[in-house]
């Protein structure tokens, strides 16, 4: 009986009505994107933690380009 | 491509549920499409960004391969009518070249004339599908086994099967070819990948710009500019 449970779950990617389902999680289609992984090699969650730190690093740079011109503004 | 996506509508049975209720957003599916003699599949996302009273906002995700590969997101606002075809009323494009996305202006929103648009036959009366259809079938898809409903509609030259199912709702489609011995671009298949569910839609509509000559680029030309 477990055999048969631990089957089901590692099945869990078959929605109930049989056909292969992939949940983003609440991602836009990009993270999860085939070639994206496949180029650099790495697995779609790695791929997700890779894209958050971009997106961190481009919000400090953003931060930094905001202070620099106030800055040059109080000047 | 573009042509062919655009005009991709609904199959459901809408009414009687609320629009929410029929098209939940997040969901969809993902699909492999052959163009013509093309060696690499399109990958194509298409799934629910969200649902209006009257209207449903659809977004495609295309990426292709290559040597020159190309991520392109597409959502329309699509007014759905208790009779008749469904309207596509809004559109907007995006690709990583573009800064915000970009508002698709009317004549870009016709599609292609000529041949079968999917709007001809996808209503959401399922009465009016009835005299194409060929019979329910039993078909084998990337995405596993899924008993599917098989039509046919020609037009012109062209000739398009296509398979719907209930287990594959929201979208239905499942399976599709298209021919045609007289215009090349009508020559394509799509087939199911998989089903996906909590799907962020990359486009918001309220980000949008107006249409840039860059972005024009990525568009296919609508008939009054050719």
């Amino acid at each position: 009986m477990k055999f048969f449970l631990a089957l089901a779950l590692i099945a869990g990617h078959a929605s109930a009505s049989g056909l292969k389902t992939v949940d983003l999680k609440g991602e836009t289609t990009e993270t999860q994107s085939p070639t994206a992984s496949e180029k650099s090699g790495l697995t779609p969650e790695q791929n997700k933690e890779l894209m958050k730190k971009v997106e961190d690093i481009k919000a400090k740079q953003a931060k930094s380009a905001k202070i620099l011109e106030e800055m040059e503004k109080d000047e | 491509m573009n042509k062919f996506l655009f005009s991709l509508l609904f199959s459901s049975t809408v009414f009687g549920a609320s629009l929410s209720e029929s098209f939940p957003a997040g969901k969809g599916a993902n699909y492999s499409v052959k163009m013509g003699k093309d060696v690499e599949p399109v990958h194509l996302g298409l799934y629910i960004a969200g649902t209006r009273v009257d209207s449903v906002h659809v977004e495609y995700f295309m990426e292709t391969k290559g040597l020159l590969p190309v991520q392109m997101w597409q959502q329309f606002e699509i007014v759905v009518k208790e009779k008749g075809p469904a309207e596509i009323k809004k559109g907007f494009v995006f690709t990583k070249e573009m800064k915000k996305p970009e508002i698709m202006p009317d004549n870009f929103l016709k599609g292609a004339s000529g041949g079968i648009q999917m709007n001809d036959f996808l209503f959401a009366d399922k009465s009016a599908l009835e005299k194409y259809k060929i019979g329910v079938e039993t078909i084998e898809i990337a995405a596993g086994t899924t008993k599917a409903t098989h039509y046919r509609t020609t037009n012109n030259g062209q000739t398009v099967d296509y398979w719907i199912s209930d287990e594959a709702k929201p979208m239905g489609l499942v399976m599709l070819t298209s021919k045609s011995d007289k215009v090349e671009s009508q020559n394509y298949s799509l087939e199911m990948k998989s089903l996906i569910q909590n799907v962020k839609p990359r486009i918001l509509p309220e980000n949008a710009g107006p249409l840039t000559e860059q972005g024009k680029k990525f568009l296919a030309k609508p008939e009054s500019m050719r």
